[in-house]
């Protein structure tokens, strides 16, 4: 499950959450679906009594209508694959399997620095292309060290990126954790504090008004 | 000066007056009298403040104030690095924040005495602390050599430490709790009140700590021994207790008998392989290698199943992880064992992976260790030493051989079995095949409403070149969902025990509050297939030994015969394989059974299944949310099987007559 994360102060959860305007979504799950904490959705037409929108049967191509959509474009069947030079149909999927990964070395200091320590090995199963970066004007924020490749496969692994805060050239982020499931939720917190990078006031320890980072995960589980 | 120098050029006209002026002269007289001695005065006094003797006064208070200030500023540090090691258990990270602390505190000084200009040379420092231990410590050290130019002194060297030791004592009477307190100089500390002394408490429900004072004031002997009353909710027989003096300096210190009497602080399982009259069985074995999960509220498990505890269970303290050790007793020869401990999320549902030894252990942290009946205690010990380095029984992988390069044909083998973890076919299945020696099955997990699931991700290894065991998950889905049976979910884990004949599988399947109807008539937990040989099936117990049956078709609650249906095996001679699982997963068999039956084993010539809706019979249907899992362990033997029709041996009796544990 792809996801996007808040964090936050617990005293202005829901503020924060407005300020900095996180959205959650699913890309690569079968509906794309997300959760907005700005849009309000009406009627049940389209959206369920949680809140959760989904797009039904839009498949894969729901990534690559979000990814352009982050980028400004407008959805096209057919695009151009720059890096490849080639044409693609808009529903192929791009995201990849690349087996285990294992943390970079900054991501394990920031483990260190927020004391937070997920499993520093994952596997990666939603990957992303780096390509991304160059087509959507994306500057990507990684925690994984690419994999070697698998000559089993027919793609390059170390072209992909498994989990990654990518934040566009004109303003705003994506958290995309393309671990298999069940992702560590602490991975997505890992993600954002190396984006945010905020300092630990080291002063404040067993003080009252000291800040949490909160992260809440939509569900247990993928879609069906 | 310049006032009586103005006077003495006067004198001849003084001498020139008249005796009228008599009286003025007197007057002129005492004046310069009183100069003179105003003058003396003065000039002993100047004399008096530049005299090296009574000098004396001011520089010893100025060195008093300043060794009293750096004494104060150490014993700040002290606490601040025992509240910073409460909080995140990392005695580096904690050291590093005690120094700059430290330094900050002499800037201060030196701020808070300008017209001294005091300048600070800070030669060594350290704190440490020895916590949860019976005797435990928080305690630092400074060395400062400084300088007050302002009052022209240079080069004192002072040193001083802080300390605040505690020692817990047995009990006179129960429900107290004695604790003799000693802080700097060995001096008995007597100025501690109720509020000083936090007891930790555990609560069950939402599995957390948190601090409670005694109802009333501690008595307190000339010797620093308390006398406290534990407060209600807290187990008398092992306890945490914090401790923080006025000071600010704090420690934890742990209690219980057996910590008491070896000094080291423990918890001990006592295994009672007897309890149902099994012993003999047991000691039959070569091959019952057991994995224990002791959860932190003190629960232990075996393949999803609580052992029964003769005793009250103990929650495991926030400890480091790195300070935990594990010995078993093994025909009394007590030696360290390899152990590990896991993260896991949603109460111990979802596997997360090794928990680093920088953590504290919490509520989603397991110990994991294997036991077999030849082990009479496991001790589950720690150091109270703050800068340990974990224990490569923690961490170091001796049993394990896995590849994982490609996850979608993973090999992990754990020193007897041999787990091939597939993604075969199109749409992909997960395919799990185990081979020992000359056997070997293939199980594939979950199927509903004849539907099969397909696993689009890759398996996770969650854990692989374990210490004690692999942990690989997979999530099963339904394209589309699964017909007639919305809003459902799923997971699989499976664990590959070090040196075990099997693998367990738990299959949870997450049925969410569901508006539309939603009806099951076909649900199976797992399929072994591949074998061959002759089925035999656990129907029912005589005694607590298996009936059993070689009979194919279903095993359901009270068919054929009884209600004990176990184990199922497939096996010629000594080799083949099967699956087997405990009382409470022989009951969750049945959980949808009402008055009609639905659950059951499905033994066919090649195959078993555990079906808690099997086609064949009841269908069920429910809108009710419902999370259940069903584990078990699929055992592949060449030796040793499940059941051996000759003596009733076989390791079947793990799962129906597991140890019942003591635990001090």
């Amino acid at each position: 499950m792809n996801i996007m994360t808040p964090i936050q102060n617990t005293v202005t959860l829901f503020v924060k959450t407005q300020q900095y305007n996180w959205t959650w979504v699913s890309i690569v799950g079968y509906p794309l679906y997300y959760v907005s904490n700005t849009e309000t959705f009406t009627g049940p037409n389209d959206h369920n009594s949680y809140g959760i929108h989904g797009m039904i049967r839009v498949g894969p191509a729901g990534l690559n209508a979000f990814l352009r959509g982050l980028d400004g474009k407008t959805y096209d069947a057919w695009w151009w694959d720059n890096p490849n030079n080639r044409w693609v149909y808009g529903d192929g999927s791009i995201a990849r399997e690349i087996g285990v990964v294992q943390f970079t070395s900054q991501a394990r200091d920031k483990c260190n620095y927020y004391g937070i320590y997920p499993s520093p090995y994952q596997t990666a199963s939603r990957a992303l292309p780096q390509s991304i970066k160059d087509d959507y004007h994306l500057v990507a924020t990684e925690l994984f060290n690419r994999p070697q490749d698998n000559p089993t496969t027919s793609y390059y692994e170390p072209d992909y990126i498994p989990v990654a805060t990518y934040r566009h050239a004109e303003g705003g982020a994506l958290t995309a954790i393309g671990l298999t499931r069940i992702p560590d939720i602490r991975v997505s917190v890992l993600a954002l504090l190396m984006y945010y990078n905020p300092a630990v006031y080291k002063s404040e320890f067993g003080a009252s008004r000291t800040s949490r980072v909160v992260i809440l995960q939509l569900g247990q589980q993928g879609g069906t | 000066m310049s006032s009586f120098n103005s006077a003495s050029k006067e004198e001849p006209k003084i001498s020139k007056k008249s005796r009228a002026n008599k009286g003025q002269f007197s007057i002129i007289a005492a004046l310069l009298v009183s100069v003179i001695l105003v003058a003396a005065v003065i000039s002993t006094y100047t004399m008096v403040r530049h005299s090296p003797l009574q000098e004396s006064p001011k520089v010893l208070t100025a060195i008093g104030e300043m060794n009293t200030d750096i004494k104060r500023i150490l014993d700040f540090t002290v606490g601040y690095y025992g509240s910073i090691l409460q909080v995140t258990g990392n005695s580096t990270y904690a050291k590093g924040l005690a120094a700059s602390y430290l330094q900050s505190g002499l800037v201060n000084i030196a701020h808070s005495h300008p017209e001294w200009n005091p300048s600070f040379d800070l030669n060594s420092q350290d704190v440490s602390t020895h916590w949860y231990t019976p005797q435990s410590y928080s305690m630092g050290n400074v060395s400062v050599t400084y300088s007050l130019a302002g009052l022209g002194i240079e080069g004192v060297q002072y040193k001083t430490s802080s300390v605040l030791k505690v020692s817990l004592l047995e009990p006179i009477h129960t429900n107290e709790s004695r604790i003799n307190i000693i802080r700097d100089n060995n001096e008995p500390e007597l100025g501690l009140e109720k509020a000083s002394f936090n007891f930790y408490k555990y609560n069950p429900v939402n599995s957390t700590w948190s601090l409670v004072n005694p109802e009333n004031d501690p008595v307190i002997s000339s010797n620093g021994t308390y006398v406290i009353e534990i407060p209600a909710g807290v187990d008398q027989d092992a306890y945490s207790i914090k401790i923080s003096d006025q000071r600010g300096i704090m420690l934890t210190a742990f209690y219980s008998p057996a910590s008491l009497a070896s000094g080291i602080p423990q918890y001990t399982y006592t295994f009672d392989w007897d309890v149902t009259g099994m012993e003999g069985i047991y000691s039959s074995l070569t091959t019952d290698t057991m994995i224990i999960e002791a959860l932190q509220n003190g629960t232990l498990r075996w393949l999803g199943q609580n052992l029964q505890l003769s005793t009250q269970a103990k929650p495991i303290p926030s400890l480091p992880v790195k300070a935990l050790h594990l010995n078993l007793t093994i025909n009394g020869d007590n030696q360290e064992v390899p152990y590990q401990v896991e993260d896991w999320a949603s109460d111990y549902k979802v596997p997360l992976g090794l928990t680093s030894n920088a953590s504290l252990f919490k509520n989603r942290n397991m110990v994991v260790f294997s036991v077999n009946h030849t082990v009479e205690k496991a001790t589950l010990w720690w150091s109270g030493n703050d800068t340990i380095r974990q224990t490569p029984y923690g961490w170091k992988n001796v049993y394990f051989n896995d590849n994982v390069t490609n996850p979608d044909n993973a090999l992990l083998f754990n020193g007897n079995l041999t787990l091939a973890v597939k993604i075969v076919g199109s749409p992909p299945r997960f395919e799990v095949t185990s081979t020992m020696g000359a056997s070997t099955s293939t199980a594939e997990f979950l199927r509903i409403n004849n539907e099969f699931p397909i696993f689009w991700a890759d398996t996770a290894y969650v854990i692989y070149d374990g210490i004690v065991r692999d942990i690989v998950q997979q999530e099963p889905e339904y394209s589309g969902g699964v017909a007639g049976c919305p809003n459902f979910y799923s997971q699989v884990f499976l664990t590959l025990p070090a040196n075990a004949p099997y693998y367990t599988y738990a299959t949870r399947t997450i049925f969410v509050n569901s508006e539309q109807s939603r009806s099951v008539s076909d649900l199976s937990a797992i399929q072994l297939s591949g074998l061959s040989g002759t089925p035999l099936t656990e129907d029912g117990t005589d005694g607590g030994y298996p009936l059993n049956s070689n009979s194919t078709g279903l095993f359901y609650d009270s068919y054929p015969t009884g209600w004990d249906h176990h184990w199922s095996q497939i096996s010629s001679g000594n080799t083949g394989a099967g699956l087997m699982f405990t009382d409470a997963d022989n009951q969750n068999l049945y959980i949808f059974d009402t008055g009609d039956k639905s659950g059951a084993l499905n033994v066919q010539s090649n195959s078993i299944e555990v079906n808690p809706v099997d086609p064949s019979l009841f269908p069920v249907a429910f809108m009710t949310p419902l999370d259940v899992t069903w584990h078990g362990a699929v055992v592949t033997f060449d030796g040793e099987p499940i059941y051996r029709s000759s003596g009733d041996f076989g390791l079947w009796v793990m799962v129906e007559h597991p140890p019942s544990v003591t635990v001090n």
